[in-house]
């Protein structure tokens, strides 16, 4: 369903790093992402304590220290299992990005998990993109990892073989 | 009427005809002088039951009459029918019978050419009649007026709307349908190519936007170009910062 069926816009493009709009929007989905996440997190929280407690029915009020700090975990979790896995997430499958090793190898768990807690962190790092010649943010000097062009999931890494994982696209 | 050549009778006996060609004669009376008797506002239930008796046995008798006549009449050309042949085939010379029967014979054929004609002729004229009384009748009646003495609601009313559900399978003609027109793959077909179209669209006004951005900020920083465009598609990337 997904191959192309006639010459894509921008093929040129595919392997080329990303630059600051298209990450910047897959950020912006990624965050959209977190906050369905939260939702369906409280949410399954009051039903459980429905179910347990009896009625009446009502979405948890926490403090907004736990709101943030639970954000912050799920958002950096939520992002390293991701890149981990698939080299992308949401947002980047909707714009067409992998993360990828400066070999264009998928990022290792601790990489992974590095670059997370650094993007939650430190999201103005994104601002270094069009400085940088290679266009690298503050998360890939650190960490050492790039972020392509990759609409189709054919130019990014193939884990074992042909028929491996080419996730996406 | 001829008279049947087998001493055996007919699958339809003339008998049975004339009995049939009555009651049709008898019917069709009847029918009359009841439609002439609503229209001119005779009740017919109003006449005295002693007439009505006699005026039945008046009938009964007739019929009565009618069968033994035609009854004795059959049983006498039966009967007589075997003789009246031979005496004619002894009487009359074979050239001249064979003369009359070519001459039949072609009377015949004429006479059934002509009523076929004439059948046809009275079925247009039927169908011209019948045309023009219908549209006479569709002219006389009001229909608007009609529709306005027609109480919807309580004709809405009196429908079952759950018997004629009931009986009507509406899931199985509902899957039917859906199977005939294939609405999976449709959806499949158009939602996806379009998804991907306008995704593909989506992605490259951002990478325009890219571009625009990272002109400015080589302008900015009084640099050449980026030599993005030029690398490899999945080489490693170099390693040089340009802070």
């Amino acid at each position: 369903m997904t191959a192309p069926t006639r010459p894509r816009g921008l093929p040129v493009l595919q392997g080329l790093p990303a630059g600051i709009v298209s990450r910047t929007v897959a950020a912006v989905v990624d965050l959209l992402v977190l906050l369905a996440l939260l939702l369906c997190l409280e949410l399954g929280y009051a039903a459980v304590r429905f179910l347990l407690t009896g009625p009446p029915f009502s979405f948890p009020d926490p403090d907004p220290v736990v709101t943030t700090v639970l954000g912050y975990v799920l958002f950096v979790a939520y992002l390293a299992v991701s890149w981990f896995l698939g080299g992308r997430t949401v947002g980047d499958q909707m714009m067409g990005l992998r993360v990828t090793g400066r070999s264009g190898r998928r990022m290792s768990p601790g990489k992974a998990l590095l670059r997370a807690v650094l993007c939650a962190l430190v999201p103005v790092g994104l601002l270094w993109i069009p400085v940088s010649r290679r266009g690298a943010s503050l998360q890939d000097v650190v960490v050492g990892s790039t972020v392509v062009h990759d609409w189709y999931g054919s130019t990014g890494p193939r884990l074992g073989g042909p028929g491996g994982l080419t996730s996406g696209g | 009427m001829s008279v049947p050549d087998s001493p055996t009778a007919p699958e339809p006996s003339p008998d049975g005809a004339f009995l049939h060609a009555t009651r049709l004669a008898l019917g069709l009376t009847d029918l009359a002088l009841r439609t002439a008797a609503t229209t001119g506002g005779v009740r017919l239930r109003e006449r005295h039951p002693t007439a009505a008796a006699a005026s039945d046995a008046a009938l009964g008798l007739a019929l009565e009459a009618q069968h033994r006549l035609s009854s004795g009449l059959l049983g006498a050309a039966e009967r007589t029918a075997p003789r009246t042949r031979a005496a004619v085939r002894a009487l009359v010379p074979s050239s001249a019978a064979d003369a009359v029967g070519r001459r039949v014979a072609h009377l015949s054929a004429r006479g059934a050419a002509e009523r076929l004609r004439a059948r046809n002729e009275a079925l247009s004229w039927a169908r011209t009649l019948v045309g023009t009384l219908s549209a006479a009748v569709l002219d006389e009646i009001d229909l608007d007026a009609v529709a306005d003495r027609l109480d919807v609601d309580r004709v809405a009313a009196r429908i079952d709307i759950d018997a004629v559900l009931a009986r009507v399978d509406l899931v199985t003609y509902t899957e039917l349908v859906l199977e005939e027109m294939d609405i999976g793959r449709v959806v499949r077909d158009t939602g996806g190519s379009i998804t991907a179209e306008t995704l593909d669209a989506f992605r490259e006004q951002n990478a325009r936007a890219d571009r625009l951005v990272q002109r400015i900020a080589d302008r900015l920083l009084r640099r050449a170009g980026t030599d993005s465009t030029d690398r490899p598609a999945t080489g490693p990337v170099p390693q040089v910062e340009a802070l």
